[in-house]
């Protein structure tokens, strides 16, 4: 009996978990505008598990923590985690939060699929705004080359944090950010906003319609905890530091703007288009009005105004051909503010006089776009009168020339720069197939080694080859060597003797069939006796050893006909002992 | 006969042949791959040039010229993280090719991420011949010089001139620095590893999940270091103080 209630006992209990996992999500709404963002949370019974949210695309998803609560119910016990995110929706319309993953315990399961429906701004809230982003351009409609404001303004009416503004990429466009952000208050429908403006100077490379793209603002808007009860107290409390605050993630983003680009007008005019295009005018000015031959005088000629004024080249000009010219690097000031580029460039040529008389330069011509009233217009210098005299040196005058091809001013350097981007094409070469791998530690190991190895091996057999050779084949070769050595020897070096008396033993000790270094005349002469050699042969070798050391010892090394001697007298007798 | 000269014999008709077969059509596979590879990125057909490209280096190809190909198939195709991966594999087996150094100069200049690590490398300046040579080139010299080095020694043992001795001493010293130069490569290569955000946007977050705070984001193509490895995730070094984890399937370690 006991048993079958142990029995039943555990298989209510088992059966309790058994039933317990189940995986849940679920969101606080499911109708929002692109500006509000909702909470998801996914819920794991009967144990943890990892939820795996890349799945979803349609939102940026932020963490915001994790919890975990355990309940008994009718001796019930129920388990639950559950994992807490932000959503906030990347787009309109109706998105989907895909079913979710978890994995627990090697197991997959899935939640199911939620549907958001997200609002246009209008159809929910219209009207009832805090915070709300606006862009502008300053002109839709604008010619190529013509400077417009992009103009981004924040408005909010309550605290914001952790503001992150992800620009337009304006494709098409030059553009460049004024460094200075303004702010300032404003009242709209009686509200008090304060005004963040930001604004971006916008040059249009093509003739085309082109799209602006949403400027998109993430921020965290701070917002007070709502409360039960108040008490005076509550507004020292009412402090982000003593987390009476929460923040809300919340994005924003511009409409998308359309600037329809519209190409330059035909110049019907001959004159050459400086391709400026904006608001412009030239003007020259000369040093004086006189001057001698040799001397200089410098010519400026400005132009100044507010457009593309960094594209400026220097203006064509007739010179007359009494002058020498050279041509400084031109000087620029430009500005960009909320009207867009400005400044002015000067051109300054130096003019050397090589010819007395009057002259004139003619006016200077620039021929530019006026945006204003949308078309060409030419702005002219005034002709300048110069009237050269002759040097009071004019013997000694030396206007350098350079030869006829260079009569031109010097060129100008400019500094290279790309005009378009490209990559270098790809390598075609068929040995591109050969592979350059390097090796691995062993293999390089290995490949160090083998002349090691190779060299010891090399030693080994020398030293082992040597070991079977006879002593008297041993001897011999030490005789010739020593002999060898001994004639290569200046004849004054003591080494000399030395080296004679050591071939010359050898040779003795290689007839006996035996190792040694040295011996005595006595043993020497009875060597040779017992090994069949005539007495007089073993006399002359006992008196050489006698002759050698006697040399040596005697200090007499120096007598060169005495060292002569002795180095014949040991050949001779090696070779007769070698034979 | 000797069995074994019969084996012997056998495997001379049969098997080398074989061998010479098999890897002579292999051959032909990997330059038809190539090829079609070159044809279809003549014809803006990017992605199937990067197949093609792929199967060459699947075969086991180590080419810089291969890589630089697939870098710019990758470009083309508007995938920066992976051009730059393979841009930067062909640097280290073709360091001066001045067409890389362009096509890796204008990739970089797409990277959304700034370099922040700016410091100029004493290594570099103290170690500058690693840089000027590839490692495979510096392997070959301290592998020759080293095999100079035995042969002198040789020489002296079997001559006993003083003349091969100063020889030898002379080869030790290129010897000594190339020899240690690779191993420290070899040794960079397993354990120093540099990869490259592949997607086009990666969260480094503080942690191994993804609940871990999100501290900063890196963009495709951006090289960074690759501290230590957990699991499915690296942590990795991009700029000082600004270390982080991420996992492994977002970064293609160089």
């Amino acid at each position: 009996m006991k048993r079958w209630v142990l029995i039943i006992s555990f298989l209510l209990v088992t059966s309790a978990f058994a039933h317990a996992f189940e995986v849940r999500a679920f969101v606080d709404r499911t109708q929002t505008i692109p500006s509000e963002s909702i909470h998801l949370t996914v819920t794991i019974n009967g144990g943890e598990g990892n939820v795996d949210v890349s799945g979803i695309q349609d939102f940026k998803v932020v963490s915001t923590g994790t919890g975990s609560s355990m309940q008994i119910v009718n001796g019930r016990v129920s388990r639950e985690f559950s994992c807490n995110y932000t959503l906030i929706p990347l787009k309109e319309g109706r998105l989907k939060i895909p079913p979710l993953e978890i994995d627990s315990g090697g197991k997959t399961y899935r939640t199911r699929e939620i549907i958001i429906q997200v609002l246009k701004e209008s159809q929910k809230n219209a009207g009832n705004r805090n915070i709300f982003v606006e862009a502008r351009v300053s002109d839709p409609n604008p010619f190529v080359g013509q400077q417009i404001t992009y103009n981004f303004k924040l408005y909010n009416a309550v605290r914001i944090t952790n503001a992150n503004l992800q620009k337009p990429a304006f494709s098409g466009f030059s553009a460049k950010e004024l460094e200075d952000r303004q702010s300032y208050k404003t009242v709209i429908s009686g509200q008090e906003f304060m005004v963040t403006d930001l604004k971006i100077v916008l040059v249009p490379l093509n003739a085309r319609k082109m799209i602006i793209e949403p400027a998109v603002l993430e921020c965290d808007v701070v917002q007070h905890r709502k409360r039960q009860r108040s008490s005076a107290f509550d507004s020292f409390f009412d402090d982000p530091f003593f987390g009476r605050t929460e923040l809300e993630s919340k994005i924003f983003r511009t409409d998308p703007l359309q600037v329809d680009v519209k190409p330059l007008p035909t110049d019907t005019e001959k004159l050459k288009f400086s391709g400026l295009v904006g608001s412009f005018e030239i003007k020259a000015a000369l040093e004086g009005s006189q001057m001698k031959v040799g001397d200089s005088m410098t010519l400026a000629i400005t132009i100044q105004g507010n457009g593309n004024i960094m594209d400026a080249q220097a203006p064509d000009i007739e010179i007359p051909a009494a002058f020498k010219v050279y041509m400084d690097t031109p000087e620029e000031e430009i500005n960009v503010d909320e009207n867009g580029y400005s400044g002015k460039k000067v051109f300054r040529l130096a003019l050397v006089a090589i010819e007395a008389g009057q002259y004139v330069i003619p006016s200077i011509q620039l021929r530019y776009f006026n945006v204003s009233k949308s078309s060409y217009e030419t702005y002219s210098t005034l002709p300048i009168s110069l009237l050269v005299n002759p040097s009071s040196e004019a013997d000694k005058l030396n206007v350098f020339s350079t030869p006829q091809a260079n009569e031109s001013a010097p060129v100008l350097k400019k500094k290279v720069e790309f005009i378009g981007r490209d990559i270098l094409p790809l390598k075609e070469e068929l040995d591109a197939l050969k592979s350059h791998g390097v090796l691995s530690f062993y293999q390089f190991v290995f490949w160090l080694l083998i002349p090691a190895f190779f060299c010891l091996l090399a030693k080994a057999v020398l030293v082992l080859s040597r070991k079977n050779d006879s002593p008297e084949k041993m001897m011999a070769e030490k005789a010739l060597k020593a002999l060898k050595k001994a004639s290569h020897i200046n004849a004054t070096g003591p080494e000399f003797l030395s080296c004679l008396y050591r071939s010359v033993v050898a040779a003795i000790f290689s007839t006996a069939g035996t190792k040694g270094e040295s011996l005595t005349y006595i043993e020497a002469e009875e060597i040779l006796t017992k090994r069949g050699y005539s007495a007089e042969v073993a006399e002359q070798a006992a008196e050489l050893l006698r002759k050698i050391e006697s040399a040596k010892y005697s200090g007499s090394n120096s007598d060169t006909p005495l060292r002569e001697n002795l180095l014949s007298e040991t050949k001779k007798l090696v070779r007769s002992l070698s034979k | 006969m000797n069995p074994f000269k019969k084996i012997g014999i056998y495997f001379l008709i049969f098997f080398v042949p074989l061998i010479t077969i098999v890897e002579a059509g292999e051959r032909m596979d990997l330059t038809e791959a190539f090829l079609n590879g070159i044809k279809h990125y003549k014809v803006e057909n990017f992605d199937a040039a990067v197949t093609e490209f792929n199967k060459i280096v699947d075969a086991g190809i180590h080419s810089g010229k291969v890589f630089y190909n697939l870098g710019n198939a990758y470009l083309k195709s508007g995938d920066i993280g992976r051009a730059i991966f393979w841009f930067e594999r062909a640097v280290k087996l073709m360091p001066h090719d001045p067409d890389l150094k362009f096509n890796l100069d204008y990739a970089l200049s797409l990277v959304k991420d700034e370099k922040e690590d700016k410091t100029v490398s004493v290594y570099n300046i103290l170690f500058f011949w690693n840089k000027i040579l590839n490692a495979r080139t510096i392997q070959w010299i301290a592998v020759i010089s080293n095999g100079l080095f035995w042969l002198f020694l040789a020489l002296k043992i079997l001559f006993r001139k003083k003349v091969f001795k100063l020889q030898a001493y002379l080869v030790l010293i290129p010897t000594a620095i190339f020899t240690l130069t690779t191993f420290f490569n070899l040794y960079e290569a397993r354990y120093i590893k540099h990869a490259i955000i592949i997607p086009e946007k990666v969260a480094v977050r503080s942690g191994l999940n993804r609940d871990s705070t999100e501290l900063f984001v890196l963009h495709a193509g951006t090289k960074v270091k690759i501290q230590k490895e957990n699991k499915d995730f690296y942590r990795i070094y991009f700029s000082d103080g600004k270390i982080g984890w991420i996992r492994k399937y977002e970064v293609a370690i160089i």
